[in-house]
């Protein structure tokens, strides 16, 4: 394992609180992963960390104006492209498309990110050649591409989850040297496996019925159990995209409103779709009692030890991703990449107090406790704050038992119309479209 | 769970079996044990009782045995085995004592602190069995039960034939332990439970590694907020001299053990 993939590794995995890889790449020969971009350096790190063997990242040449930025972009052995939109010496991509043929040739694995440019539209860019003609470059080398499909639940949001999608390698050499049909080909492909959107707007509210119908109406599991699996969401998701293309817009428009009214009601109350069907009953509540209690008082301790090593870190870290980040598709990056710096600094600014202040046997401690407390304090922050807000649903329905009760009959009507919709969308054989 | 009743019930045969021939004053208790046991679940699974009534029961013989084979096992086999057990110690160091290094790390305050994380294994361990037997599905409560009961079991064969007093009693150290309130509660539970027994192997590690390894794979955020614990006692069975080194390492590998039979018996 080369120090970057280990490095993508640790950073997307503290930084995501769930990573689900679906597919599989081909473990050796020439390969080429073309896939969407939304979530900017975010996505080379996902894909380097989920495929099995090292991959060669492409990125924008102007990156390594920063020094960290270039300083990784040296261990990922990154090939630089050169936009004419940063008014750079462009004749500099013929180096960049033989350095990328030598390592093809000796059977190395190339990402490329075909819309150019990383973005928060609701659907993909238009795919350039540039993926397409690099490949067919490589005819005859016996090249496999690999469509990628990159989901993320809130691509910005620390502990969300994410999903990457590998879709069935395609063989160049079956391909003529038409780089259109085969940048098309690939755009198709990629498109399937990252669900695409008309509007944000639109994403959001599936997104909604998505949440909505993932509850089925029953009693949410325990944390401790909570799986919190995505990738059946987002296979969710995909499916009521599809179904909307058919359904009857009128019909479906009465629906999202209903659900928008639902929205603001659980937000009103602080409650999450998921837990409207909490169970209040006296033996559940007592064992949840038991088992995060347990976990706030005793791993508490744990956390407190974390909080003294990295809470700096993760303060700066926050600070600085605030500051910099101009736009979404780049807040999970510059929290990551400038986590790379800040957390080694503080770790070492921490180890040499503790030198100073005890003897090396307690400096070796230290540092060895920084990772398992690292880790340990993301892992249980998360749970005590969903052990929170589960705490904060069960008091408020205990208060309020009409809210549940409204509440929960809302929603199952909302889920019987969403399936109608979904029934009837597909029984007409032009969907219902009005 | 059926697996982990057929553990329970060999071991009962055996130690019957063992008490009859060489302790016949302890077989008449055992004897009526299994076949309380055995009644119980046969009851259980003819009348189809909730799971949790198995668990207990298992859980019930389990906890139970830890005093009641604990003297016996002596006579049963002539003697204590603290020679044995201190002479394999001396060769995993070669030729040094880790109860007698250990002992200029015996301060009061160490004693102290050291007795709270040995004292914290038994809510550590009824809380896991609560959780684990009460708190959970089918699908894991019998993994859980089977490796408790594998864990246990085993540990118990190693109290009955190599039975030993631990190094408290073995070595002639330079100074008594001195602690404080802690440490006297210590001693009066260890004193309540048919005093210094059942050393080879530790069940304080086994057990406790045990839980948490199960934690690990089922709920990895409790699993790991025992991980510093189940490292403690390992050192505290040492420092308050309650165990050999041989003692630690096998309960280890005991816990190890019992976690991938389970693995395994899951398919």
């Amino acid at each position: 394992m080369t120090l970057f993939r280990a490095l993508a590794i640790a950073g997307t995995r503290l930084f995501f609180g769930r990573i689900e890889v679906e597919g599989r790449v081909p473990p050796d020969g020439p390969l080429l992963l073309v896939s969407n971009h939304t979530n900017g350096l975010v996505d080379g790190l996902m894909i380097a960390a989920a495929v099995g063997r090292r991959v060669s990242l492409t990125a924008k040449s102007t990156l390594k104006k920063n020094p960290l930025l270039a300083l990784i972009m040296w261990l990922a052995d990154v090939v630089p492209f050169y936009r004419r939109q940063d008014a750079v010496d462009m004749r500099k991509n013929t180096d960049s498309l033989v350095e990328i043929r030598k390592r093809l040739r000796e059977g190395g694995a190339i990402c490329i990110f075909p819309e150019g440019v990383s973005h928060s539209d609701a659907s993909m860019r238009e795919f350039r050649s540039g993926a397409a003609r690099v490949a067919l470059d490589a005819k005859g080398l016996g090249l496999r591409i690999v469509p990628v499909g990159l989901h993320y639940e809130a691509k910005q949001r620390f502990r969300s989850a994410a999903l990457v999608r590998f879709g069935e390698p395609l063989d160049v050499d079956a391909f003529d040297r038409d780089a259109h049909a085969l940048t098309l080909e690939l755009e198709r492909r990629v498109a399937a496996l990252a669900t695409q959107f008309r509007s944000v707007r639109e994403a959001l509210w599936l997104r909604w019925v998505a949440e909505l119908l993932a509850s089925r109406g029953e009693d949410p599991r325990p944390l401790d159990r909570d799986e919190r699996a995505w990738a059946p969401r987002a296979r969710l998701l995909a499916e009521l995209r599809d179904d909307y293309e058919h359904a009857d817009r009128e019909r479906v428009a009465a629906v999202v409103r209903e659900l928008r009214a639902y929205r603001r009601e659980l937000r009103r109350y602080g409650v999450a779709p998921g837990e409207v069907y909490l169970s209040l009953h006296p033996l559940q509540a007592l064992f949840f009692t038991i088992r995060e209690l347990e976990l706030l008082v005793i791993g508490g301790v744990i956390a407190a030890i974390g909080a003294v090593q990295h809470g700096l870190a993760f303060l700066a870290d926050r600070l600085l991703t605030k500051k910099l980040s101009v736009d979404l598709d780049h807040w999970a990056s510059n929290a990551i990449f400038y986590g790379f710096a800040i957390f080694p600094l503080v770790w070492l600014a921490g180890l040499a107090i503790v030198k100073m202040l005890t003897n090396w046997r307690w400096t070796l401690l230290y540092a060895l406790a920084i990772p398992f407390t690292l880790v340990y304090t993301i892992l249980w922050s998360d749970r005590i704050a969903r052990a929170i807000r589960r705490a904060r649903t069960f008091f408020t329905f205990v208060l309020h038992r009409d809210v549940q009760r409204d509440l929960q009959g809302r929603g199952r009507g909302l889920m019987d119309a969403i399936e109608s919709e979904r029934r009837h969308g597909r029984r007409t054989p032009e969907g219902g479209r009005s | 769970l059926p697996r982990a009743e057929a553990i329970v019930t060999a071991l009962l045969v055996v130690i019957c079996a063992l008490f009859a021939l060489r302790a016949p004053a302890a077989a008449p208790l055992h004897f009526g044990m299994l076949v309380a046991f055995a009644v119980i679940v046969a009851l259980a699974r003819q009348r189809n009782w909730p799971n949790g009534w198995r668990a207990f029961a298992i859980v019930a013989v389990l906890m139970t045995l830890y005093s009641t084979i604990a003297e016996p096992a002596f006579v049963a086999m002539g003697g204590s085995r603290d020679a044995l057990l201190a002479m394999i110690d001396r060769a995993l160091l070669a030729g040094r004592d880790p109860a007698l290094l250990a002992e200029r790390f015996a301060t009061t305050r160490n004693v102290e602190l050291f007795s709270v994380v040995y004292g914290f294994f038994i809510p550590y361990l009824w809380l896991s069995i609560l959780l684990g037997c009460i708190g959970r599905p089918d699908a894991e409560r019998n993994p859980f039960l089977l490796g408790l009961a594998i864990t246990y079991s085993i540990a118990y064969l190693g109290y009955l034939f190599v039975p030993a007093r631990g190094p408290i009693e073995h070595y002639h150290f330079a100074h008594a332990l001195h602690g404080g309130r802690v440490y006297a509660i210590v001693l009066r539970s260890v004193a309540g439970t048919g005093g210094n027994h059942g050393a080879f192997p530790s069940l304080h590690v086994g057990a406790s590694a045990y839980l948490c390894l199960f934690d690990l794979r089922w709920n990895p955020l409790r699993g790991m907020t025992y991980v510093p614990l189940v490292l403690l006692i390992s050192v505290s069975t040492i420092l308050l001299r309650y165990h050999y080194l041989i003692d630690v390492l096998c309960g280890l590998g005991l816990a190890v053990a019992a976690s991938l039979i389970v693995r395994r018996a899951e398919g």
